[in-house]
């Protein structure tokens, strides 16, 4: 075994042991005294607190999913639409679209998911984005040269 | 002739059905039927009934081209190319699987394996894809549907390549034979519409000839069903990046690393998320973020190659975000 391979285990050794002490699905909460820029990371949707809509958002009926799609990864729902105005941007739902919508909420509103922990809302405006995802990056470039 | 926007919606949606069902179809090919059509074409374009050989799969096809020695003279160049097609269906793999079953001396082997190469350019060079031949509801809707103006000749030509469709799997022509193939016993697709499946072959012949698609990328039954038994050589090896970055997915990132004598740049515990990160780099030079998730998985994020610590990566990752602010990560 290499050097590098060595150091490779060793980090992943140290990665495991910390997932063993890890409780899955530990839930979060936005507080009274957080301020406009404070995020909460609910697997790859950022949560942002912030001061008002952001520019180009139309407001829209309100839907419970936060983000396009059908599949587990995407389940990250509201658990009411009740006390929420929605706002989307223009491109939202298209390929390379990062930003899902901001949300003014009355307060007590949670963000569900089916693998990761609960994120409960205090009354304020949030907006919804997404991880920048390298591979898919990649693949939309090769397609575009092909 | 009519445009498309003057055809209701509910006959387009019926046609696509109809042709997506005939592209998807696994019963069994119409001989008779196939043979009758085919032969019209061949009558059409001034040549005799050929003969029929039919055959339970592409790869079948390419064995009896040989077992029956299908007159070499009907080759359309025997000297044409050797090498691998690099295509959706590789001659190389049909070849190899073929010849595994041969049980030959290394000797013979070569010979025979030039033998099936010529066969299988020979084949494919020649072959015409039936049920799966997308031009023809492509001229086929105009002529039903929008009024195109088309001679006798062309409608009965376009009818009769959609009668093959209906009827029969791939297909070459020779002057005086057809090698036909029968349908395969199973196709999948995912909802993107894409050749796919994760737990098995995405297209299987009677015969047993398999294609293993994950996400519409061919790779092998390896990387399908046993992807954590691949080789870094065999991952190293495969040219097309898509294919090659979803064999790692299948076989683990951080199994990957470890195997492929990755260099950890820079390690770190985040105290705000709780989550342990790593920065990567692989052989081939690629950056990956490793890092645990609170719901118990392991991550291994591409971030591009001028990231130097975990900060900058989770920085690019988080779309603008400011790592700084995060208050929790659940």
């Amino acid at each position: 075994m290499s050097q590098q391979q060595i150091e490779t285990s060793k980090v992943l050794d140290t990665f495991r042991e910390h997932m063993e002490s890890v409780s899955p699905g530990l839930p979060a909460a936005f507080t009274e005294g957080c301020t406009a820029g404070d995020i909460i990371w609910q697997g790859d949707l950022g949560i942002e607190m912030i001061d008002s809509i952001p520019k180009g958002y139309k407001k829209k009926k309100v839907v419970a999913q936060l983000v396009p799609g059908n599949t587990e990864g995407s389940r990250h729902c509201l658990d009411t639409t009740e006390g929420v105005k929605m706002y989307f941007p223009a491109d939202f739902g298209k390929e390379d679209c990062l930003n899902g919508p901001a949300v003014k909420v009355t307060g007590g509103q949670v963000v569900q998911h089916p693998k990761h922990g609960n994120v409960t809302l205090v009354a304020g405006a949030y907006r919804f984005d997404y991880q920048r995802e390298y591979d898919a990056e990649m693949k939309r470039q090769r397609r575009a040269l092909d | 002739m009519k445009n498309i926007s003057e055809v209701s919606p509910s006959i387009i949606e019926e046609f696509r059905a109809e042709w997506t069902g005939v592209c998807l179809d696994t019963r069994r090919a119409n001989k008779a039927v196939s043979e009758r059509a085919i032969t019209h074409v061949y009558e059409k374009s001034g040549h005799k009934k050929p003969r029929f050989i039919w055959s339970s799969s592409p790869a079948d096809a390419v064995a009896k081209m040989v077992k029956h020695n299908i007159a070499k003279s009907n080759y359309p160049s025997a000297e044409a190319s050797l090498a691998p097609s690099g295509g959706y269906m590789t001659h190389e793999s049909i070849i190899s699987s073929t010849l595994a079953d041969l049980k030959l001396g290394a000797d013979r082997r070569e010979e025979v394996r030039k033998e099936f190469m010529k066969a299988a350019n020979s084949f494919f060079g020649n072959c015409f894809y039936g049920q799966h031949e997308w031009w023809v509801p492509h001229y086929l809707f105009p002529m039903e549907h929008m009024d195109a103006e088309v001679s006798s000749l062309g409608r009965d030509i376009v009818s009769t390549w959609a009668t093959i469709s209906r009827n029969c799997g791939w297909w070459a022509c020779f002057p005086d034979v057809c090698l036909c193939v029968d349908k395969p016993i199973a196709q999948h697709l995912d909802d993107q519409q894409r050749t796919h499946k994760e737990d098995g072959p995405a297209i299987l012949y009677e015969d047993g000839m398999a294609v293993w698609v994950i996400d519409g990328l061919l790779l092998d039954e390896k990387a399908v069903m046993r992807p954590q038994e691949q080789t870094i050589e065999e991952i190293h090896g495969e040219e097309n990046q898509d294919a090659r970055s979803l064999r790692i997915e299948r076989m683990g990132w951080p199994l990957y690393l470890q195997r492929s004598n990755s260099r950890v740049i820079h390690s770190r515990h985040n105290e705000i998320e709780n989550t342990e990160e790593c920065l990567m780099e692989t052989p081939a030079g690629e950056r990956r973020l490793v890092v645990t998730c609170p719901t118990n998985r392991m991550f291994a994020l591409g971030v591009p190659n001028d990231v130097e610590d975990c900060h900058q990566a989770q920085a690019w990752i988080a779309n603008g975000k400011d790592p700084n602010r995060v208050i929790a990560r659940t």
